[in-house]
């Protein structure tokens, strides 16, 4: 018997492997939303497998192994919340139809889990289990595991939550998988609008302190490309749901300062998040065409509402304030021994006005190179602005926003898309005149009709598109 | 509360095991008296110090313009420790350093050819007859050094 912390510390591990493996498997696999999250169940118990097996145990470092444990519970966590009760499967259905657009060759699956915040969220959950495993199994070991998946987890906010609102920001979650596919081409894109400003930043680096310009400027690189990798997802949440992204958005900045760039020093250096200010990503969004044709058409088609009010909608999306002018720059660290943050937030602000210019172009060319026409054109045409008309009609006199009529007793099953914005639109609305005196029921009351009618809306429109696919298959 | 290295999760955690798993690795090359002595997972730590030496002390240019070039990085972990400076402060490299005639640059260089000189052979089945002592010392040395800076930044 003996106290080496070493040999302790790996009997714990070995039970905790154990442990770990039975609550994996005793997982539901009945109330898994796809079957995709069957397979984040597998390459768990894969690695859980190959940890507990003593061929491997040897050259293992104890610490490193219970080390990985701890983190690897929070895999296991969300395969546990991969659960229908809490996950609307219309929804993910839908997301998985939007997903398949994006991945036709399935270079890249995604399962569905719940987030604990209020919010969405996507992560490479193979990606993540590699990184973990890799210190304590051989590569040969981890590649047979991994077998080259690409697997990735969206958390969604519970179904219990009222979520629908941010059912848009789903959208700018699956640009983070496609930047990942697709970064060498995009971050090219990127080089070519930001060498000149980012030469700038490093100029006014090296005045500041010769000594840490090396790891500073890594540093700066990195912030600029966290920063245009959330404006790209901007563009793809907004490519896939509209002006709908747009209000997800800009729900998503209420109660923040709008006109904050905000940036995290990490230790991993390439964690690195940055976000531009909110200012600055409807400024981008606005300038595409397709939000100026929708609100073009909007103004005309919606004056034939009957609520005078949800007629003004039309023009809301250009009352949300784009005027970026006054942005300022916030660079926080967790730890910082050398205030990095403070220079690196100076730099950029001197120069945020050609950073800004660089990134608009980025966006510019991210929306029509990267973006092919086929992509923009066919496989997520705009949202039919005459569609919303039709389904916002039947949200103000209650009634499911599942149809668009077309002359016919069936109608056609609305889209995703149209169905996603006619709610969100209407939800604003409601929002925006409420009568705060007649107290929260009445709120309560308005809110929970536009997000039930919604998602059943979303679910039938589901099922008649796929009987309809079924229908003519057969 | 009394906090736990092993079981943190915080944005340290990742780099602690990391190094932790290259000391061992080391530690079990330095104690190998033939080649069955080391294994896949050695060979491969071992592999991650050298790429981890190699970008704190010796980051070549790249072709393509340096914006691209640290944006297209891989995650890597970095303590915001000057690794020049971290050896320039260890005994044990200093008296190494003292005892040849090679620069300072030349040194540090030298720390890791003599670990890739190591696995080349390692990889050609071959178990190295003079394995780089003084050096694996000194990179030993580097690890627990950090590995205390790790610590104080994952436990405070």
């Amino acid at each position: 018997m003996g106290s080496d912390p070493e040999s302790l510390v790996f009997s714990k591990s070995l039970a905790l492997v154990q442990k770990t493996k039975k609550r994996v498997v005793q997982v539901d696999g009945g109330e898994f939303p796809t079957p995709s999250s069957e397979q984040a169940r597998t390459l768990l118990l894969a690695a859980l497998t190959a940890l507990g097996n003593p061929a491997f145990w040897p050259p293992m470092n104890p610490e490193a192994l219970y080390s990985s444990l701890i983190q690897i519970q929070t895999l296991v966590e969300e395969i546990e919340a991969s659960n229908n009760a809490h996950i609307a499967w219309p929804l993910v259905s839908c997301c998985d139809h939007i997903w398949k657009q994006f991945f036709p060759s399935g270079e890249a699956q995604i399962f569905y889990s719940v987030m604990t915040e209020h919010n969405y969220g996507i992560g490479s959950f193979s990606f993540r289990l590699k990184r973990l495993i890799e210190k304590v199994l051989p590569p040969s070991e981890v590649e047979k595991i991994l077998k080259g998946q690409n697997l990735y987890c969206l958390q969604l906010a519970s179904l219990e939550d009222e979520n629908l609102p941010l059912y848009a920001n789903i959208g700018h979650e699956f640009g983070h998988a496609l930047y990942r596919s697709r970064k060498e081409a995009i971050l090219k894109l990127l080089a070519s609008e930001c060498d000149g400003v980012y030469k700038l930043i490093v100029s006014e680096l090296t005045r500041l302190d010769p000594a840490l310009v090396q790891k500073r400027k890594t540093k700066t690189a990195l912030i600029i490309r966290g920063i245009a990798t959330e404006l790209f997802c901007d563009l793809i949440g907004f490519l896939i749901s509209g002006p709908a992204f747009l209000l997800s958005l800009h729900e998503m900045a209420w109660g923040v300062d709008q006109g904050t760039w905000r940036a995290g020093l990490t230790p991993t250096a390439a964690s690195i998040h940055a976000y531009p200010s909110y200012h600055f990503r409807f400024h981008c969004l606005r300038k595409r065409e397709r939000t100026a044709s929708f609100e073009a058409e909007a103004n005309r088609v919606f004056k034939a509402l009957e609520k005078g009010d949800l007629c003004e909608m039309s023009s809301y999306l250009s009352t949300i304030t784009a005027d970026h002018s006054a942005d300022r720059v916030e660079v926080s660290a967790f730890s910082d021994p050398d205030n990095d943050r403070l220079a690196v937030e100076s730099a950029i602000t001197k120069h945020l006005g050609q950073l800004k210019v660089a990134l608009e172009g980025f966006v510019a060319r991210c929306w029509n190179e990267f973006l092919t026409s086929n992509m923009k054109d066919k496989e997520f045409p705009p949202v039919s602005t005459e569609d919303v008309f039709q389904l916002l009609r039947r949200l103000e006199k209650d009634i499911l926003p599942n149809i668009i009529p077309n002359n016919t007793l069936l109608g056609v099953p609305a889209s995703f898309s149209a169905i996603l914005n006619a709610s969100a639109i209407y939800r604003v609305h409601v929002l925006s005149t409420s009568d705060n005196t007649s107290g929260p029921d009445e709120i309560y009351r308005d809110i929970q009709k536009v997000e039930r009618l919604t998602a059943k809306a979303l679910e039938v429109s589901y099922i008649q598109g796929e009987f309809k696919r079924w229908e003519a298959d057969h | 509360m009394i906090p736990q290295a092993i079981a943190n999760t915080g944005p340290y955690a990742a780099l602690w095991s990391e190094l932790k798993s290259m000391r061992h690795a080391l530690e079990r090359a330095m104690k190998a008296t033939a080649r069955g002595d080391l294994a896949e997972l050695d060979q491969a730590r071992l592999r991650s110090l050298i790429d981890f030496l190699r970008a704190e002390l010796d980051p070549k240019p790249t072709e393509q313009g340096e914006f691209l070039s640290l944006a297209s990085a891989e995650p890597r972990y970095s303590l915001d420790v000057d690794l020049r400076q971290l050896l320039k402060g260890l005994p044990v490299f200093e008296q190494w350093h003292r005892a040849g005639k090679l620069g300072f640059k030349e040194k540090t260089l030298k720390l890791i050819t003599a670990l890739e000189e190591y696995l080349g052979k390692l990889l050609g089945n071959l178990f190295p007859s003079n394995p780089p002592e003084d050096e694996f010392k000194i990179l030993h040395a580097v690890l627990s050094e950090l590995l205390v800076r790790t610590e104080t930044a994952l436990l405070s």
